[in-house]
């Protein structure tokens, strides 16, 4: 029996050894992963993982004005690098999580602001990051997200927080386990998402992301979780405007596809609670003397609603989009420039909320959206469509 | 915290089993006792820490109502029954009136949310059953004297915490009160850690391979989408693999850990889908839930002389309370009642049989055949256990019924590849865990010379017919390095399959 024992021991870690080293030293430079084989697939994973590894490592280091946080709505829609834009953030860091839910925020934000308090603090804010369970896209780290927080700023507790990552694991599974899977992050990042518009067209790309957003809203964290998350929200907010942080919080300019996607979900009523909720809670901060505000980039525009190309266009690409669920840095630049309020900003783009306005503006956008679906039968089927096949990228 | 997390797998479990020994060397049996109630505690708090008033609490009052059942000399036929309708109320208020509640305040049944927000007491029904027991036995004079460490450890002994095995005190006791309790033993933890490996790879790579399909079957119909009729059969199918895989890797696990402390727990599972008919199945699924069942409700309901149910009237009394423990909702009620029905005509299918002059004819029957059907029926009562409410049912056999039309009509391949939500992948994973159910032998049979888990049935099933995949019944585990190689292996895969934590279908029962 011992030597059964140490035998199952010995090999697993042999097998564990091998798997990690071939998982970080194959295609090192993404080289199958931006052509979409089946294998470059796998390593998707292995991005996400890697993007909040180095998003935990860098947080301690950074200090500047402004610090944006957010899902990859944020990240990808928000360029910090753009001259332009830095006339209104200073020096940013865009410590965005892709598929981040609040309580991803909260760590990182809480995170970043123990050594170092920026100026101001910039949250795109997503329904989903409240709505959703835990599970809709994974920690990177083997405990909760907030072990970021408790973790001390020695060499050595970094080092652990990179080993304990999960991100090797996940990769490997999928190396040696699944060797189709489509990963989740294959919709979740610019190169591929590029790649895909250009061999199968917008429309048929944003569709694929479409499928993939539907499994998401299958995954209701539940009221208990959506509840603790507003406190917990709450209070990270008291935190930072007790630093004397000012807040500038906006909701997403969700493209009017995605809308309805929600209210095909049934969903559309919680997602106007939820803003709802959030003017509450930035009312509470605003009575404690906070700078606080609450900007929804989420109504019915002509930005919101660009129209997609027909499916087989491989060509047209969209101005704004790139595909229903991100925003092109263009239309970031103009949120920016809209929670900045300069002048430019067609009229519409951006409601300021409040107590006082909150009640107008959610009928206003339960009419709006109402109008669209009623307008645009030929989009409701499409969507019904997609939803259809939404099995298609769940894995 | 659960069994298939990082957490539990590489510090709790590793922390307690080093402290049992090594307290146990230095400090003697209670203290490698007290070290493991302590673990227990705090394995049960970490899930979540409110309740665990609850569970002191209940653990005080039942240890207090059994001492004095067990000592006082009057009142205690009173105290027994107050007691056992305490924990009964007990159960109710939490399984009825909260997550009642809370469940039509989220418009979901919790039972089989994949959220790890936990609705109700952790293991309130397991904890509960087994205080019944416990109380029960010590007024039939069935129990030695119980110390208070003993009770607590008997009651909260977190491999079986949970969701059990149900156990009961005479089982557990001596075991805590051999003297090598707390030796280092080479062989236990070997294989306990190779059974809990083989739970490990049920659960998350057999059972959580399948949940994501049958959620999003069952999220379909919810909002109101059709689906094909070949995923209303591969749901109907995919549910009971799923299920299965779930609670039986938790047994297996369950089994696996308290080996590693040189405890042996009752066996849950005993291949239930190798059942020739539905008696049968329930002797071979939960195991310990249908011997508590039958020993607490059943028998007494049967004998009564008062209440005069006979064992007709007790088998529907307990078909039904199972259901309604599973839940109160309408589906719950209907899955216990037609499983009672099914009892029944079983019970008396020799005389239902002559009446219509067909007696004797299904004598013949292959019992591959037998066990073909009694799944089938498996599956079929499966679809309203699973679905939320009757209509999503209802919606499931009415593709289902499609589905025969198309068949019958000759349509194959429009039935085929109608796969609506159904991708290869699910195909293949079902396929693979068929090949597991009915190709290879059980885990208890596959470790057979070395098992030495309870069996609480007073009937074994006398025949269990032969693993389909050829050479599969001779597959018994051996402790050689070939075999270590492939339980490394089965590990590894279990927790790169790991990533997300997952929790179990029964937690909240």
């Amino acid at each position: 029996m011992i030597l059964y024992l140490r035998t199952l021991v010995f090999s697993l870690i042999v097998i564990l050894l091998t798997s990690a080293a071939v998982n970080y030293w194959f295609d090192p430079f993404g080289y199958f992963r931006i052509r979409g084989w089946s294998t470059s697939e796998l390593l998707g994973d292995r991005v996400w993982g890697e993007a909040r590894t180095v998003k935990a490592l860098a947080l301690p280091a950074v200090q500047v004005e402004t610090l944006l946080a957010g899902n990859s709505r944020v990240g990808y829609g928000i360029d910090v690098g753009d001259v332009e834009l830095k006339r209104f953030l200073g020096t940013a860091y865009n410590a965005f999580i892709p598929g981040a839910t609040s309580d991803d925020v909260d760590a990182y934000v809480r995170f970043a602001i123990r050594n170092n308090v920026p100026e101001r603090l910039l949250v795109g804010l997503d329904f989903g990051q409240f709505y959703l369970t835990n599970n809709a896209v994974m920690p990177s780290f083997l405990g909760p997200a907030n072990s970021l927080v408790d973790a001390s700023d020695s060499v050595l507790s970094q080092i652990s927080l990179v080993l304990w990552s999960t991100s090797a694991l996940k990769s490997t599974r999928g190396m040696v386990a699944r060797p189709a899977d489509a990963s989740l992050n294959g919709v979740g990042n610019i190169t591929v998402i590029e790649e895909s518009n250009r061999e199968v067209g917008a429309r048929a790309s944003t569709q694929d992301v479409e499928k993939n957003i539907f499994n998401g809203w299958l995954r209701s964290g539940g009221k208990a979780l959506y509840s603790k998350r507003l406190t917990l929200f709450g209070e990270i907010l008291s935190e930072v405007c007790s630093k004397g942080v000012e807040v500038k919080l906006f909701i997403s300019p969700l493209h009017v596809r995605q809308l309805l996607l929600i209210d095909s979900m049934k969903l559309h009523e919680d997602f106007l609670s939820w803003k709802r909720d959030m003017t509450e809670i930035v009312e509470q901060q605003r009575k404690a003397a906070c700078a606080i505000s609450l900007v929804d980039f989420s109504r019915v525009t002509s930005f919101t609603s660009e129209s997609f190309p027909p499916l087989g266009d491989k060509k047209s690409s969209l101005e704004w989009y790139w595909e229903s669920s991100h925003y092109k840095p263009v239309l970031g630049k103009i949120v920016i420039q809209r929670l900045w309020k300069t002048g430019g900003v067609p009229q519409g783009f951006g409601v300021d909320l409040s107590g006082e306005v909150i009640d107008l503006e959610i009928s206003a956008a339960r009419d709006e959206l109402i109008q669209y679906r009623d307008s645009h039968p030929e989009l409701v089927k499409e969507l019904r469509e997609v939803i259809m096949q939404n099995r298609a990228l769940i894995r | 915290m659960l069994f298939n997390s990082y957490l539990f797998l590489f510090v709790f479990l590793p922390l307690v089993l080093a402290g049992f020994f090594l307290i146990g060397r230095r400090l003697g049996r209670l203290a490698s006792m007290a070290w493991l109630l302590m673990a227990s505690v705090v394995f049960y708090a970490s899930w979540e820490p409110a309740y665990l008033w609850l569970l002191l609490a209940s653990l005080f009052f039942n240890f207090v109502a059994a001492r004095w059942i067990g000592y006082a000399k009057w009142g205690n036929q009173a105290v027994m029954v107050g007691a056992v309708v305490g924990n009964v109320l007990l159960l109710l208020y939490y399984k009825v009136v909260i997550a009642g509640l809370i469940d039509s305040e989220r418009g979901v049944t919790s039972a089989f949310s994949t959220s790890e927000d936990v609705l109700i007491p952790l293991a309130i029904s397991f904890i509960t059953f087994q205080q019944i027991a416990f109380l029960v036995d010590t007024y039939r004079g069935r129990l030695s004297q119980a110390g208070v460490l003993e009770y607590c450890l008997f009651i909260v002994f977190f491999p079986q915490l949970v969701m059990g095995p149900i156990v009961h005190y005479r089982e557990l006791i001596p075991q805590f009160r051999s003297k090598n309790l707390c030796v280092w033993r080479w062989d236990s933890v070997a294989l306990g850690l190779s059974i809990f490996i083989v739970g490990l790879f049920k659960k998350v790579v057999l059972a959580d391979g399948i949940a994501p399909y049958v959620d999003s079957v069952y999220a379909t119909l919810f909002v109101g989408q059709g689906i094909s009729p070949l995923d209303a059969f591969g749901v109907a199918v995919g549910f009971q693999l799923q299920i299965y895989f779930d609670f039986s890797g938790y047994a297996d696990m369950a089994v696996g850990l308290a080996r590693m402390f040189n405890i042996n727990l009752p066996i849950n599972f005993d291949s239930p889908y190798r059942a020739v008919n539905r008696f049968d199945f329930w002797r071979r699924w939960h195991i310990s839930f249908g011997a508590f069942m039958r020993q607490y409700l059943f028998f007494p309901l049967a004998r009564s002389r008062r209440l005069r149910l006979g064992s007709t009237g007790a088998l529907l009394v307990t078909t039904f309370v199972s259901g309604v423990w599973h839940g109160v909702g309408p589906t719950f009620i209907v899955w216990g009642g037609i499983q009672g029905l099914l009892m029944v005509m079983l019970h008396y299918r020799g005389e239902l049989l002559g009446r219509i002059g067909w007696k004797g004819r299904f004598a013949l029957f292959d019992p591959w055949l037998s066990i073909f059907f009694t799944f089938c029926v498996t599956g079929m009562l499966g679809v309203f256990f699973r679905s939320r409410d009757l209509e999503v049912a209802f919606a499931v056999f009415e593709r289902m019924y499609d589905g025969i039309l198309l068949l019958t009509s000759g349509a194959f391949y429009s039935f085929v590849f109608d796969m609506k939500l159904m991708t290869r992948y699910d195909v293949a994973q079902i396929l693979l865990m068929a090949v597991v159910v009915w190709g290879l032998p059980s885990t208890q049979r596959f470790f057979k010379s070395y098992w030495t888990a309870i069996d609480q049935r007073s009937h074994v099933p006398q025949y269990t017919p032969k693993d389909l995949l050829l050479g599969a019944s001779k597959l018994r585990f051996q402790p050689t390095r070939s075999w270590a190689i492939v339980f490394a292996l089965m590990f590894f895969v279990a927790i790169a399959f790991m990533d997300r934590t997952s929790r179990f279908i029964y937690f909240q029962f």
